[in-house]
């Protein structure tokens, strides 16, 4: 097989310098062209509306109406944003950051500890809590709309933004201890066994040696957790009711439905919606999707 | 006390079955399982007891009503097959789009070109951004009067009238699935690719080498190595898809009249518009029937893949 190749690639370059090389250089610069057009369209789909919010958002009214649109804002303002600060909005996004920041950390300790112990333990029934787990990921979370609702009056937690991070844990905690059991599956068993044979407890070894060396692999994880409890609305939007616990989704969506026709205050609202949620991109992207790649290539 | 004995017999039994590492790897993982227990488990099932019994508001008294709910669902209300339709449609329709660009755009991202990794990095974006902001920014750009989209086609003289794609109630539907697809393709993408870049190189300089095609270099190196990812992905999305509220809720509510209205906002409908609870949680073991369907095939190739 290997000798094939070597043979036939042999026979491939001879033809290659048989077949004139101008040739082939136009062939190349059109596909190269061919791929830059191609990236520079799905650029425009991808981030174009992204863009567009931050440009409307630092639009004049005035500009806002004008047609055609102008690409470039011509006298950016943060009029928009000094109305949306005075509307109540950074309400939201406090709760909102509360919210997320609970479900982020009780999913860390939950899905960690799990996934530590699906990946380097041995115990009856592993493979069984495994599947378990990776079903009550694949729940949907609309079916247990009206049975959360009804328990969540009967213990008096309607309108109680405690009971978002409550829920949300059980909807990001399995993926979470997924991920990381395909993270701890990726590192090294002998690190540990050194480290106990050294004289270290199981949980010296677990706190000095595997919690920082999980740490790209938390990352992902609590990225994840994040931006999926940052943005959740169904919940949210059955469990709560007054103005002042609205989480962002819940309260930008109240705007929308108001026909609440001032577009650069929303698209101001959006941008801040968005904003955490890039940023943090920005710093832990590279773990996020090595690690959801490496999750669901297993 | 002879079974008390007993039982402190086979309780000593039990822990000396398990070893320290054992119980240590079950301590671990016991307070993720306690909590799905509490909050996933026990919902689901008073959803199943939601579905059977009624219990008159006022007393305590609980009355089995048998499959009474299903019966009305079933063959009194005619709002049902006809969500049930559309949700069929959105699923199959979406699920197909966001497979054939999530595809496409690996292919394209697979090439060498400069600026690759920034990319292949930030095609996420429209993942990531929240629900409710997707519904804003699409909203306002293919607002009739003053959205850019229009603007533009109207500039280049594509169009001279108004589309307004989001107030028609013949192409509201498509539009709601153009902007699911727009959002949930770029993950389709990331995964795809992730795979893609995995496969041995040495595979496509072979293939080269026999003189295949590109198409046949894709049709019989790529596709076979992606099938595993594919057939799982296309499993999840179409749960994901099939059970999607807030990109239909935020946008229409289901309306207007009905046109949008998918399995998952009927259930929303029943159980805080019409209060008819019990009839919105059979609505919801209906629809559990379909992703547990499609969830038993996702987790057949999971364990086929796993051996």
């Amino acid at each position: 097989m290997i000798d094939q190749t070597i043979i036939s690639k042999n026979l491939y370059n001879d033809k290659i310098s048989q077949s004139p090389k101008v040739l082939k250089l136009t062939k190349q610069v059109i596909s190269k062209g061919f791929i830059l057009v191609c990236v520079f369209l799905l650029l425009v789909v991808v981030l174009g509306p992204t863009y567009w919010m931050f440009v409307t958002s630092l639009k004049p009214n005035m500009e806002i109406l004008a047609q055609p649109p102008t690409l470039i804002p011509l006298k950016p303002t943060f009029a928009s944003y000094i109305v949306l600060f005075k509307s109540g909005f950074l309400r939201y996004i406090f709760n909102s950051i509360v919210v997320s920041g609970i479900t982020v950390v009780v999913s860390t300790i939950l899905g960690t500890l799990a996934g530590y112990s699906l990946s380097r333990f041995k115990y009856p029934g592993k493979k069984y809590i495994g599947r378990l787990i990776l079903f009550s990921y694949l729940f949907p979370g609309v079916l247990l709309m009206v049975p959360m609702y009804i328990l969540a009056s009967k213990l008096n937690l309607i309108d109680n933004l405690v009971v978002l991070p409550i829920i949300y844990v059980t909807f990001s905690a399995p993926f979470y201890s997924w991920l990381l059991k395909a993270f701890f599956d990726s590192l090294p068993k002998y690190i540990e066994d050194a480290a106990m044979i050294d004289g270290a407890t199981r949980w010296q070894t677990i706190w000095k040696i595997i919690i920082p060396l999980s740490a790209p692999g938390v990352a992902g994880a609590a990225l994840w957790t994040f931006i999926m409890s940052w943005q959740e609305y169904m919940f949210a939007v059955i469990l709560l009711s007054s103005d002042e616990n609205f989480t962002v989704p819940v309260g930008l969506a109240r705007w929308l439905s108001f026909q609440l026709r001032d577009w650069g205050v929303m698209n101001a609202g959006a941008v801040l919606s968005i904003l955490p949620v890039l940023i943090l991109f920005a710093f832990l992207g590279r773990s996020f999707i090595s690690g959801l790649t490496a999750g669901s290539n297993k | 006390m002879v079974t008390e004995k007993l039982n402190i017999q086979t309780k000593r039994k039990f822990s000396i079955n398990l070893t320290k590492n054992e119980k240590l790897g079950l301590l671990l993982v016991a307070p993720l399982l306690i909590w799905l227990a509490l909050v996933l488990l026990y919902p689901f099932i008073y959803v199943i007891f939601l579905s059977l019994f009624k219990r008159d508001p006022g007393s305590s008294i609980i009355q089995f009503k048998g499959l009474i709910y299903f019966y009305n669902l079933l063959f009194r209300d005619d709002l049902f097959w006809q969500s049930l339709l559309r949700s069929f449609y959105w699923t199959a329709s979406n699920v197909i789009a966001q497979f054939f660009f999530g595809i496409l755009v690996a292919l394209l991202l697979r090439q060498k070109f400069r600026g690759a990794s920034f990319i292949r990095l930030w095609i996420i974006v429209p993942w990531i951004t929240p629900v409710v902001v997707v519904i804003l920014v699409w909203g306002w750009m293919l607002n009739p009067t003053l959205g850019i989209v229009e603007a533009l086609l109207r500039q280049v003289g594509f169009l001279q009238g108004y589309l307004n794609l989001l107030g028609n109630v013949k192409t509201i539907m498509n539009t709601l699935i153009g902007i699911h697809t727009w959002r949930f393709f770029p993950f389709v993408s990331i995964i795809v690719l992730g795979r893609m870049l995995g496969i041995p190189e040495e595979l496509y300089e072979a293939a080269k080498v026999d003189g295949a095609s590109n198409l046949q270099r894709f049709l019989h190196i790529t596709l076979p190595q992606l099938r595993g990812v594919l057939l799982t992905f296309l499993m999840l999305a179409t749960v994901w898809t099939f059970t999607s509220f807030d990109t239909i809720f935020i946008m229409t509510g289901g309306g207007p009249v009905d046109v949008t209205t998918t399995l998952p906002i009927l259930v929303y409908r029943k159980a805080f518009k019409t209060f008819q609870l019990n009839e919105a949680a059979a609505l919801s073991l209906i629809m559990f029937l379909f992703t547990s369907i499609f969830m038993a095939i996702y987790i057949k190739l999971g364990v086929e893949r796993d051996d």
